[in-house]
């Protein structure tokens, strides 16, 4: 009859130990749930963040060639370069893109006039290569600089561009 | 016998209070790092960045006959902090708040930040650029921001260029818009 009762007790025992031994291991998965769902949510952004950076630096690497850029300055573009770049037809696979456009941002103008060498500088886009269809582009700010003259001195004045880089919509099946 | 059972259920009670205090201490640590990573600090954004950096070195209309140069708002902020004038007497600071302040009208009504509702861009000066709550707003400059700035941003975004003025310290330009998510 002891034998028994004891028998009994210790059963009791066992469960209320596998019991308590579920709750904890269901609250640490909880735990576990709650801090993934916080550290998924971040990544999604960073997913976005990092994409916009990624593009950004395509820009650079293009606004950063030799050809483009003014006197080794980070992200600018010289403008007389651009305008003998523009009749140039062999520039426009240099770069690997399916289109680039650069546009002035500011000072802003609402009516888009194509650069040339008989209106420059009073233009303000200038399409290297004209994007195709099924295209999406990536823009960034950009000086945009040209060699001007005031009282017998040469500066160079700079004005605001966007850089429009073009590359293929990839179609997912 | 009573007692026995006493005892093995206070160290039955004590074990449980230490597996609670135990969970409770892990949680409070979860919680600090996780909020000390962030601390409400805003991230900045690329895009804006890029833009301030350009924007610095724009040819304003200023010119500075003893230098033979129009100034570029980088050198303006300079300038406008050691209260210097123009060649046709304009005031340096003037003439970057006018510059910046039609350049952000600009920027607001192309898009190209999304549709912002509020923006404010703001100068501050530091003589420790790693330490950035010891800066001040530089006298003379005043914050060009427009919109009405809610209670709900939306979503918000800054992002900040500094300007060395040499050993004095750093000039820092903050920009920081509400947009529609």
């Amino acid at each position: 009859m002891d034998k028994r009762k004891k028998g009994r007790k210790a059963q009791f025992k066992i469960q209320e130990m596998s019991f308590m031994l579920l709750f904890i291991i269901l609250f640490f998965v909880l735990v576990f749930l709650f801090f993934i769902v916080i550290m998924t949510s971040g990544l999604k952004q960073d997913f976005v963040e990092g994409e916009r950076e990624q593009a950004q630096m395509l820009i650079s690497r293009v606004a950063d060639t030799p050809e483009l850029n003014c006197q080794n300055t980070m992200s600018c573009i010289d403008a007389d370069k651009l305008i003998a770049l523009k009749s140039n037809k062999n520039y426009e696979n240099f770069w690997h893109v399916e289109g680039l456009v650069i546009e002035k941002f500011y000072p802003f103008s609402n009516r888009t006039v194509e650069c040339n060498p008989g209106n420059y500088p009073n233009c303000n886009t200038f399409t290297i290569k004209k994007p195709s269809n099924n295209t999406l582009a990536d823009a960034s700010f950009v000086s945009l600089c040209r060699k001007e003259s005031y009282n017998g001195y040469g500066y160079d004045k700079c004005e605001i561009a966007k850089v429009r880089v073009y590359s293929l919509v990839e179609v997912e099946e | 016998m009573l007692k026995i059972r006493d005892k093995k259920s206070q160290s039955e009670i004590i074990g449980l209070i230490i597996i609670i205090v135990l969970v409770l201490v892990a949680g409070v640590v979860f919680l600090g790092i996780y909020l000390r990573g962030d601390s409400g600090v805003l991230r900045e954004d690329a895009e804006m960045k890029n833009f301030l950096t350009t924007s610095s070195k724009y040819t304003s209309s200023c010119y500075r006959t003893e230098e033979t140069k129009f100034k570029t708002l980088g050198e303006l902020i300079g300038d406008c902090y050691s209260l210097r004038l123009c060649s046709d007497g304009k005031s340096s600071c003037q003439v970057l708040q006018d510059t910046y302040g039609t350049m952000l009208k600009t920027l607001k009504e192309s898009n190209s930040f999304g549709l912002v509702n509020y923006y404010k861009l703001g100068f501050y000066f530091s003589q420790n650029i790693s330490d950035l709550t010891q800066r001040t707003p530089i006298s003379g400059l005043k914050d060009i921001e427009e919109g009405v700035r809610g209670k709900n941003c939306g979503v918000q975004k800054t992002a900040s260029n500094s300007i060395s003025m040499g050993s004095e310290g750093d000039v820092i330009v903050e920009l920081a818009i509400c947009k529609d998510e």
